[in-house]
């Protein structure tokens, strides 16, 4: 079986091309919209989408050497995300579901990231850490879902970097030789005092400590030990809540996942507090903690096996606010691949 | 009394204790103090957080604490009592309950979940009342023995009578029964609310109201952009 998943949820649009055998991954094609200055404009994003989709397709069968008749389904990631990139990729997963007659199986970003990750990490049952600009989730099943145990009460944690970093002129870009600035920023940084550590039993809170950072580097701060503090507090407190999930649910696994599980500091704090209560713990490859469409072509081919048959064409509905925690998954404890 | 000296007095405390269990927050352990069983409570530091951050989380979270149980056993909530603090070792030593976790007795169907959501409910509208809100009131944090309840863990408490942080132990409570008793949540969840409403009255209802407006600050939920839905449908 093979399927093409369609990612357009943020700034990736990535057409993935999956087998459910071996190697597994036929075509990974992403491209990725780069604002030259400021933050992501969702019509923009769009615009940018609209020009490239054709060709991320036609590339990705390249790559992979098939024939668009040799595909058993189209994935697509209906949400959550910003309206305008999701219509984009819906509208091309729509049209080559109706013309090949193809199902069209809708799928959650969410789920999508957290089957990834537990196919690369070999992880059936595991707590996970969800971190992306967008997303700040601590999830684990329970009774047919992933059920989010906790999640930041404002700002995402990629957002927080991102926005600090762009706010003290350290970006764009936001990722230098595969780090983001504020880490490279951090490095030789001391721990300051005083700045908030918000944990409120299974949540985080992000936005007192970005006003702090600010309001620190204007009273001429040092900033790369206002970028150590914040990053410190920032992973800490999302690893102490995943801590929290670990130890309340007596779970063995733990997997990371979201553009922020590509970050070397909170993999290697991850680890740490996995070994504190004997969990197992695997880094996932850095290239596919970001957006991507094979994660979706993956959750696509889990959820068809599962005997979803997906959806009309004219019923794949984008919805930017689609929780993860709204979507049964019947294939589960299966892991991708199996 | 010179560091070594703190060191040793510590280490001779907890040096036949043996471990009960391993949390998020902390070490528990159990040792004899005149044939008088106890728990110690060892706050470690983090070892995956910076040194200093570590040390300062946890010696700030052993004052709070033992303040806090302090009042909350000064007030006959039923909890364990506390004996001693060390806040600078993170150790708190407090009497030992020997019971079961609720967790553990709902899922092994020994209590009645209708049951057990009104006590538990009741016990957070008691801790309320007294300007208190637990933080982190999972159905881990109750112990049951002989029957009766006891809420326990008070490390994440804060004082408090802002509804608003009230209304956080309520979404806890809600949140962590939808995550490990999906099952029959709705029942554990209706009765806890009951038994809230029978401790605080008229005034639990405004608490409730604020915890279900809490569970829309969660990214991505649907109700929470009303404005937007028209925009759901490309």
């Amino acid at each position: 079986m093979v399927a093409l998943g369609i990612e357009s949820t943020a700034h990736t649009f990535g057409v993935g091309i999956v087998s459910d055998r071996k190697p597994y991954i036929l075509a990974d094609i992403r491209y990725k919209y780069t604002p030259s200055k400021g933050g992501i404009l969702p019509r923009e994003v769009a615009q940018y989408f609209s020009t490239i989709a054709g060709r991320a397709v036609r590339e990705a069968l390249g790559e992979a050497g098939l024939g668009i008749r040799d595909l058993s389904l189209i994935a697509v990631a209906l949400g959550p995300g910003m309206g305008p990139a999701l219509r984009i990729g819906a509208t091309v997963a729509r049209a080559l579901s109706a013309a090949y007659g193809l199902p069209l199986i809708p799928v959650n970003h969410g789920i999508a990231h957290i089957e990834i990750a537990r196919f690369f990490a070999g992880a059936r049952d595991p707590v996970i850490l969800y971190v992306s600009g967008g997303t700040t989730v601590i999830a684990t099943y329970s009774y047919g879902r992933y059920r989010i145990f906790g999640e930041t009460l404002d700002i995402a944690l990629g957002n927080l970097l991102d926005t600090f970093a762009r706010e003290a002129g350290l970006a764009p870009p936001y990722i230098v030789e595969g780090e983001h600035v504020v880490d490279l920023c951090a490095r030789g940084g001391r721990f300051l005092r005083d700045f908030p550590y918000t944990v409120k039993g299974q949540d985080v809170s992000y936005s007192g400590l970005l006003t702090k950072a600010l309001r620190s580097l204007a009273k001429g701060i040092d900033i790369h030990d206002v970028c150590y503090t914040l990053r410190e507090i920032a992973f800490s407190s999302a690893i102490e809540v995943t801590e929290r999930c670990l130890a309340h649910t007596r779970k063995n696994q733990v997997v990371l996942t979201g553009g922020v599980a590509a970050n070397s500091i909170l993999n290697d704090k991850a680890s740490r507090m996995s070994k504190l209560h004997h969990a197992k713990f695997k880094p996932i490859p850095r290239r596919y903690a970001g957006d991507n469409g094979v994660m979706i072509a993956m959750a696509g081919i889990l959820a068809f096996k599962s005997g979803l048959n997906g959806v009309k064409p004219e019923d794949a509905i984008i919805n930017q606010r689609w929780r993860l925690d709204r979507v049964d998954v019947p294939w589960f404890p299966r892991i991708f691949g199996e | 009394m010179v560091s070594e000296d703190f060191r040793r007095i510590v280490s001779r405390i907890t040096s036949r204790a043996r471990i009960l269990s391993v949390g998020a927050e902390s070490v528990l352990l159990v040792t004899k103090l005149d044939n008088y069983k106890i728990i110690l409570k060892f706050r470690k530091m983090k070892p995956y957080m910076d040194p200093e951050l570590a040390k300062s989380l946890a010696v700030l979270r052993t004052i709070k604490e033992s303040k806090i149980m302090t009042i909350i056993n000064k007030n006959g909530i039923p909890s364990p009592r506390i004996l001693f603090s060390l806040p600078n070792a993170g150790l708190i030593g407090m009497e030992y309950i020997e019971g079961h976790t609720l967790k553990e007795t709902l899922e092994q169907g020994l209590v009645d979940p209708r049951t057990a959501g009104r006590v538990a409910g009741e016990i957070i509208g008691r801790v309320h009342s007294i300007g208190i809100v637990h933080g982190d009131p999972t159905t881990s944090n109750y112990i049951i023995k002989n029957n009766n309840f006891y809420l326990i863990d008070y490390g994440l408490s804060e004082f408090s009578d802002k509804l608003e942080d009230r209304a956080v132990d309520i979404h806890l409570f809600r949140r962590a029964a939808l995550a490990t008793h999906a099952k029959y949540a709705d029942v554990l969840v209706e009765s806890f609310l009951d038994g809230y409403r029978a401790t605080l009255g008229d005034y639990a209802d405004k608490v409730i109201e604020r915890a279900s407006k809490l569970e829309l600050m969660g990214r991505y939920v649907a109700e929470r952009r009303t404005v937007w839905s028209r925009q759901n449908y490309s």
